[in-house]
């Protein structure tokens, strides 16, 4: 590659004509103002660097795309040190003021760089209330409802793909096109079975699929979590629709997934769950 | 888990050091792995990195240098496939302005390392190009070229014959 330029110019010096260094500077915003001009100028009048830069920022977007789902994903607990290891660092390191404000300030600015690039990834905060709908339960309810009387009762094959296998969310991921994850109830004592992915009648750019997650109690009984793409809705509140024979179906969205969680459960337990679940959705 | 732990500095940075490995390599549990054995030499070498410098890259740092022994002994064995099988099936036709998912992974995972890891802590990590070659020990300069190759490289892969506009071929 032959790059005469000096990238992120910080003035000191005439400027050598843009090359490819100040393409990629760029893209990934590492530019002075003027160089950034300067490039600027020399794009709009080489079509091919043009539609190089162009490429380039788009593989920025698409590799966030496709990856910044696993920002979310909680952390498990072999990743923190263990508590005398925790004790011996902290006596080692002493209490000073000065630490923990360093400390603080990297939890910050850690949080600070997760998080305000990645703001799609933090739908509103779902209000805590659970409101309940007269008249039909809507589509979203329905449809959970059915996939999971269809599901529930099958001993042989409950789930398509089982919960021991790595690829289930990663292949629900991909079919449904947004990041998908599964998340864990095993302290309220429901276990993960697995998932399977389902048809949707209606279409749209979404696209027709949806999937559900299946777990299990100790005492055999079963709950579902069904998922469905619902690109651009508007977040919502907690609702919850009374199914036939006591199957309660308590559902809510963000600006990309409308949840639905079904089962023989009382309201307030399932609101109990969902509550978990939406927070391994958005923590 | 007590409040201290979750508060410490590294905690913060351990989304984004899985991140870049799932993108790295290309498989969770593989990352997975690389991640723990990257915090578990983290946690018992805290007391040496030195307050005020850059935490990130000193996390990056030991998460490469582990992810370094574990390709050089990945290379005496033959070459298993990157990928499972259901991650090469094509999703549904995109918008047209986006790439491929299988077709992204794919253009990825035939990348060499080194171009690879550049793109990545650039492009999804946006560390500055100082950082990312003190993170790999290496000069900016040849932070520039790897970027230059690695990214030249997945646009031939990923717009191909097909051309500029969006139809992108399946890479396989």
């Amino acid at each position: 590659m032959t790059t005469p330029s000096g990238m992120s110019g910080s003035g000191g010096g005439p400027l050598l004509p843009p090359g490819d260094d100040d393409l990629h500077a760029y893209v990934d915003r590492q530019l002075s103002p003027e160089r950034q001009a300067e490039v600027e100028r020399w794009l709009s009048g080489d079509g091919d660097a043009a539609s190089r830069a162009a490429f380039f920022a788009r593989l920025n977007a698409e590799l966030h795309r496709r990856y910044d789902h696993v920002l979310a994903e909680p952390i498990p607990a072999e990743f923190l040190p263990l508590p005398t290891e925790r004790r011996r660092r902290a006596d080692r390191r002493g209490p000073g003021l000065r630490s923990f404000a360093i400390a603080a300030s990297w939890l910050i600015a850690g949080l600070f760089a997760g998080w305000s690039t990645h703001s799609l990834l933090m739908p509103p905060k779902v209000i805590e209330r659970v409101v309940e709908i007269p008249g039909p339960a809507p589509t979203l309810a329905l449809q959970a409802a059915a996939a999971h009387a269809v599901y529930t009762p099958e001993v042989r094959h409950p789930v398509e793909v089982r919960a021991d296998e790595a690829h289930l969310t990663r292949w629900l991921s991909n079919r449904m096109g947004k990041p998908i994850k599964a998340p864990i109830l095993d302290d309220s004592g429901w276990r993960l079975m697995g998932g399977r992915l389902l048809p949707v009648a209606e279409t749209g750019p979404a696209g027709p699929v949806a999937c559900q997650f299946m777990y299990e109690h100790a005492d055999g009984s079963r709950v579902t979590l069904y998922m469905k793409s619902v690109d651009g809705a508007e977040p919502s509140a907690f609702r919850f629709a009374q199914e036939r024979e006591g199957m309660g179906v308590l559902y809510w969205m963000d600006a990309k997934l409308g949840y639905a969680l079904t089962g023989k459960l009382p309201k307030e337990d399932l609101k109990i769950l969902a509550r978990k679940i939406y927070d391994q959705f958005n923590s | 888990m007590s409040k201290p732990a979750e508060d410490h500095p590294i905690v913060a940075q351990i989304p984004h050091l899985r991140r870049y490995a799932r993108a790295l390599l290309g498989d969770r549990t593989m990352a997975e792995d690389l991640v723990q054995d990257s915090l578990e030499r983290a946690w018992s070498r805290f007391h040496l990195w030195r307050e005020g410098s850059n935490l990130r890259t000193w996390l990056f740092t030991i998460m490469h240098n582990l992810h370094a022994n574990l390709a050089r002994n990945a290379s005496r064995r033959p070459q298993t496939a990157p990928l499972d099988e259901d991650f090469a099936v094509p999703v549904r036709a995109d918008q047209e302005d986006r790439l491929e998912v299988a077709a992204l992974d794919d253009a990825l995972s035939r990348l060499p390392d080194e171009q690879r890891q550049v793109v990545l802590l650039v492009g999804l990590e946006e560390m500055s190009y100082q950082e990312a070659a003190v993170t790999l020990g290496i000069p900016v300069g040849t932070v520039m070229s790897r970027l230059h190759r690695g990214r030249e490289r997945l646009r031939d892969m990923l717009m191909g014959a097909a051309g500029a506009g969006g139809g992108l071929r399946r890479v396989k």
